[in-house]
């Protein structure tokens, strides 16, 4: 199986902010059932897809299985648009690729 | 005129039941909560003996409102209180929290963060363990408390009802009964004329007596909503079927 990812400068697989962003549609039609054409990156998790902090617990499990990156709820709490958690990810992604 | 004689006097035993809860709670943590630590064996014995003199406050708070006129209350199906459960109330005024956790002796409560922050309730509540609503680990905190047989009171709207406007539950209570696998205890408080709501000033007291009516309605076993195969699912239908209790037998204030 073939599969495209771009490398950077120092040859380390960068995810992009897109992948991560189908990612987290993805976990949201799977765990509640939200129609994935209703999420943009600036949609509110609790004002406009009713997602609670339990959610976003569960959310986050998720993204730890599918990412490998586990997201500190600390942050989380700061997070409020889909378009925020998938920068918070996309920084653990970063992080991660300048350690290797 | 003699009326009005009246309201005033209302407004002024009003204030000074306000001044009283605050020296009450500044007296519990300055004396009494020092004695209790000192005294106990244990931080669960501490926290229980906290809660019972909380408790025992909470009552003979409101039995002086009832003197000074402030109000008439009726309590009613307390035998439905018994062991860990989550209790569940509607939220109409400012002293629901007087009365419930003043005759759920061993209570364990979520509160507000912002009770965390008043230095008035700050002592009170840390010396209770009771819960604080922004912590990260809540849910956790809460099945703990629970499996030590404690009751639960969680206001599932949050905050005081908005007056006028039809409530809404939040789903934490739901997930701490589902997560926990115990049964959740309704319970309704009314309140005729309204008084102490959302919004209102402490002085804005109504032109007749309030009283107050809490009602232990019934126990809920949610075990019937763990057949849905997905946590989000049975926790939406639970809040969902609770919320709709609440509406059909409470009319919007």
């Amino acid at each position: 199986m073939t599969y495209y990812q771009h490398k950077n400068q120092r040859g380390a697989h960068v995810t992009s902010q897109e992948q991560i962003f189908s990612q987290l549609v993805t976990i949201l039609e799977e765990l509640f059932e939200i129609d994935p054409s209703t999420v943009s990156m600036e949609t509110e998790f609790y004002e406009d897809l009713d997602i609670d902090s339990i959610d976003a617990v569960d959310m986050m499990v998720r993204v730890k299985e599918t990412s490998g990156h586990r997201l500190d709820p600390d942050v989380f709490k700061n997070v409020r648009t889909v378009g925020d958690c998938v920068s918070a990810i996309h920084a653990l992604y970063l992080e991660a690729d300048n350690e290797t | 005129m003699r009326r009005g004689v009246r309201r005033t006097l209302r407004i002024l035993a009003t204030g000074f039941s306000f001044v009283i809860f605050g020296v009450t709670c500044i007296v519990l943590v300055v004396v009494i909560f020092p004695v209790v630590w000192m005294t106990s064996v244990s931080a669960e014995k501490r926290r229980l003996t906290s809660r019972r003199v909380i408790s025992f406050s909470f009552r003979s708070f409101s039995r002086m409102m009832y003197r000074l006129g402030l109000m008439t209350y009726d309590i009613r199906n307390l035998e439905q209180i018994k062991g860990g459960c989550v209790v569940i109330s509607n939220h109409p005024t400012l002293i629901d929290v007087v009365f419930l956790l003043g005759w759920i002796e061993n209570a364990s409560c979520i509160l507000k963060s912002a009770l965390f922050r008043n230095p008035v309730t700050l002592g009170p509540a840390t010396a209770a363990g009771y819960l604080n609503n922004d912590s990260t680990d809540l849910l956790s905190e809460c099945l703990h408390s629970l499996e030590n047989g404690f009751p639960l009171l969680v206001f599932p709207e949050g905050t005081r009802t908005r007056p006028g406007e039809k409530m809404s539950f939040r789903r934490g209570a739901a997930n701490i009964a589902l997560a926990g696998g115990t049964e959740i205890l309704l319970v309704t408080i009314t309140v005729d004329p309204v008084t102490l709501v959302k919004y209102q000033p402490w002085w804005a007291v109504p032109s007749r007596t309030p009283h107050y009516q809490i009602e232990f309605q019934e126990r809920w076993n949610a075990k019937s909503y763990l057949s849905d195969d997905r946590r989000s699912r049975q926790a939406r239908n639970l809040t969902h079927d609770l919320e709709q209790y609440y509406l059909n037998i409470l009319p919007v204030q």
